[in-house]
């Protein structure tokens, strides 16, 4: 366990490595100049070349890189060309919206989606299975954009139970801040009234962006139950008088859930990923919002820094699902 | 009579239409008798123990006979029913020990777990008595056996750990599809030393099924010979195997090697089983049998008994009884 834990943390380096180098050429080899932006159109070349010099775009690419990557070292992503603040600020505040909105869209994509896809192979070809299949199939079919925009207007619009905009009531003050999700820190600090307005606010995006990724873990859980169920030790199992929901779950879906971890974890990295629509339709103040703000800005660091977070979180996820597999199965030794 | 089987038709549903797996099987099983059920591969010995339980795939369907279980027809029972009675009362050992088991749960728990299922008690109580049924089927440190995993055991383990399973109730009819052809010769002994020993001492009924005629000579007092999906022979198992009745039967012997004679060649029976989906008129056995005549071709001979004890499907033998 420790060696798995050890090997993926020294793989981070390289991964870090990698990205940055990526990200930074291609930020540098798109077209566009964002000393340009900066200045605008009408500014004269003298304020231009000023302005260059000051973001260090005069220097040749190499150094640039040495200086970013140098600045990543110590803990500083560079400057926002945008919003004048350290990166690593800017990703601080918006953040922890975004991985709020995901774990708990996550949550419902795993409450929801494992029980529909054992549901599906246990009625293989029912009404159920069926059933499940258009509404996993519905949910990839689905663009974030109509489908969110469908429950703000009848959630919202037409019946009024949940609101459909930001991440509490106007009137609540947050929760102290521990962690920056409002769930969590609303809980350790006993805020229940934050607790309820938070619970209010993030249902409804998280669905919308749950809904999504349903389909994949829908399917996948039906794949592999079918498969399990085929196998010997479940007829052993039905031989010796072990029927019903405990068979199932106990005996095959933990089973079943091994491979399905894998295409869980990716999914979740698209959650981390794919928010920016949804938090555009929610005016949810994630990072999305800011990412696709910076992308239009040219805010070359922010860009970056947003890369360089998403990549860190997936080879962190992918330490969570290589763990998870040792939790599951034995066989797995450490 | 703990198991009587009659008539019993099994049709199987596939890509290229219906086929007859089991045509008109009896048979019946004593209290504390060992009936062993031998025949070659697709001769429907492992399709007569699922139906039994309840077990065929859902393309099969049982087009005709009855199976009583103590006078009650099992195959009228619902699905609930029928769960109650797996494990409970008809126990069931199948032939691959490796993939028997489930694979992430410690043998303990699986044990524990059917315990508490079949006798109602809490897990305390259930994994103690886990530990004694480990016990009994004569595995060494039970309380340590109790905390692996399957793959940490060795495969005569694993399916002592399977008998323990199946025994945990424990049922009135043990059946055993093929229980030691997985295993090592060493082993096999064991694992049928151990499966009569619990016939001997709780007076299990046991089903054993098996293409070995070794197997049926060591431990059963009955045997039932199997071919293309029907009862070929029946009888007490001594008499069966020094003076078979049916010709099949008689080939069958005479394929086993010779301890004698090691360096005489195998008498292999010559032709192969036919395709169940092309069934020949009269006698299956016919274009295989040395002895087969006119008759053979054209009639399927019932089976009738030839003898006090025994009964056989062969023209040959219609008359001496």
């Amino acid at each position: 366990m420790k060696k798995i834990i050890i090997n993926r943390l020294g793989l981070l380096i390289f991964v870090v490595f990698g990205v940055t180098l990526i990200s930074f050429l291609l930020s540098h080899v798109i077209p566009g100049d964002p000393a340009r932006m900066m200045v605008g159109q009408r500014a004269n070349e003298e304020t231009l070349q000023q302005v260059r010099q000051q973001l260090g775009l005069d220097q040749p690419l190499l150094i640039q890189y040495e200086t970013y990557m140098k600045g990543i070292i110590s803990g500083d992503l560079g400057t926002s060309i945008r919003t004048q603040k350290p990166v690593i600020d800017d990703l601080e505040a918006f953040f922890p919206a975004t991985m709020e909105l995901a774990i708990i869209a996550f949550i419902f994509a795993l409450v929801i989606g494992i029980p529909l896809g054992v549901l599906a192979a246990v009625k293989k070809n029912s009404f159920w299975d069926h059933a499940s299949r258009i509404f996993s199939i519905g949910g990839v079919s689905t663009p974030v954009f109509w489908s969110g925009l469908v429950i703000i207007l009848i959630f919202y619009g037409y019946l009024n139970w949940f609101p459909a905009n930001g991440r509490l009531d106007m009137n609540i003050h947050p929760p102290t801040h521990i962690t920056g999700l409002y769930i969590l820190d609303s809980l350790l600090s006993g805020d229940m009234v934050a607790l309820k307005s938070s619970l209010h606010h993030i249902l409804l995006p998280a669905i919308v962006l749950s809904y999504a990724q349903l389909a994949v873990i829908t399917r996948q859980v039906r794949a592999s139950m079918l498969e399990i169920m085929e196998q010997e030790y479940i007829r052993t199992a039905i031989a010796n008088g072990i029927h019903g929901p405990f068979l199932f779950f106990r005996y095959a879906l933990r089973n079943a859930l091994i491979p399905t971890i894998t295409v869980v974890g990716i999914s979740f990295g698209s959650l981390l990923g794919g928010a920016v629509v949804t938090e555009t339709i929610f005016g949810w103040p994630g990072m999305g919002k800011y990412v696709v703000d910076s992308i239009a800005y040219l805010d070359f660091p922010a860009m970056m820094g947003f890369t360089l977070l998403i990549a860190v979180g997936y080879v962190i996820i992918n330490l969570i699902v290589d763990l998870t597999y040792y939790v599951l199965d034995p066989q797995i030794k450490g | 009579m703990v198991l009587e089987m009659k008539d019993l038709c099994v049709d199987f549903t596939g890509m290229r239409g219906k086929v007859r797996a089991l045509r008109n099987v009896s048979l019946s099983i004593e209290k504390g008798e060992v009936l062993g059920v031998v025949g070659e591969s697709g001769s429907g010995k492992s399709v007569t123990a699922l139906s039994i339980l309840g077990l065929l795939g859902s393309n099969a369907t049982i087009s005709n006979g009855e199976i009583s279980y103590l006078g009650q027809n099992l195959l009228r029972l619902g699905p609930k029913e029928m769960q109650s009675l797996r494990g409970k009362k008809i126990g069931m050992v199948f032939q691959e020990p490796m993939t028997a088991l489930h694979p992430t749960m410690k043998v303990g728990s699986q044990l524990a777990e059917v315990i508490k299922r079949h006798r109602g008690l809490s897990k305390k109580q259930a994994h103690k008595l886990a530990v004694e049924a480990l016990k009994e089927v004569h595995i060494h440190d039970p309380e340590l056996v109790a905390k692996k995993y399957p793959f940490e055991l060795s495969g005569g383990m694993r399916q002592r750990i399977v008998i323990a399973l199946a025994m945990s109730a424990p049922p009135d009819l043990l059946i055993a599809d093929e229980p030691t052809t997985a295993l090592d010769v060493t082993i096999q002994k064991e694992i049928l030393q151990l499966i009569k020993e619990l016939n001997d001492k709780r007076g299990t009924s046991v089903l054993l099924i098996t293409h070995d005629l070794g197997v049926v000579s060591s431990v059963c007092d009955r045997v039932m010979v199997m071919y293309a999906g029907e009862v070929v022979e029946e009888g007490k198992t001594e008499e069966v195997l020094n003076a078979p009745s049916h010709p099949y039967t008689e080939a069958l012997l005479h394929a086993l090697p010779d301890l004698a004679d090691p360096e005489e060649p195998l008498k292999a029976i010559p032709g192969e089983v036919p395709d169940l989906q092309n069934r020949p008129a009269g006698c299956a056995f016919a274009s295989r049998c040395p002895k087969a005549m006119d008759i053979c071709g054209v009639s399927v001979p019932a089976l009738e008994p030839v003898s006090k004890n025994r009964s056989a499907a062969c023209w040959l033998r219609r008359d001496t009884y």
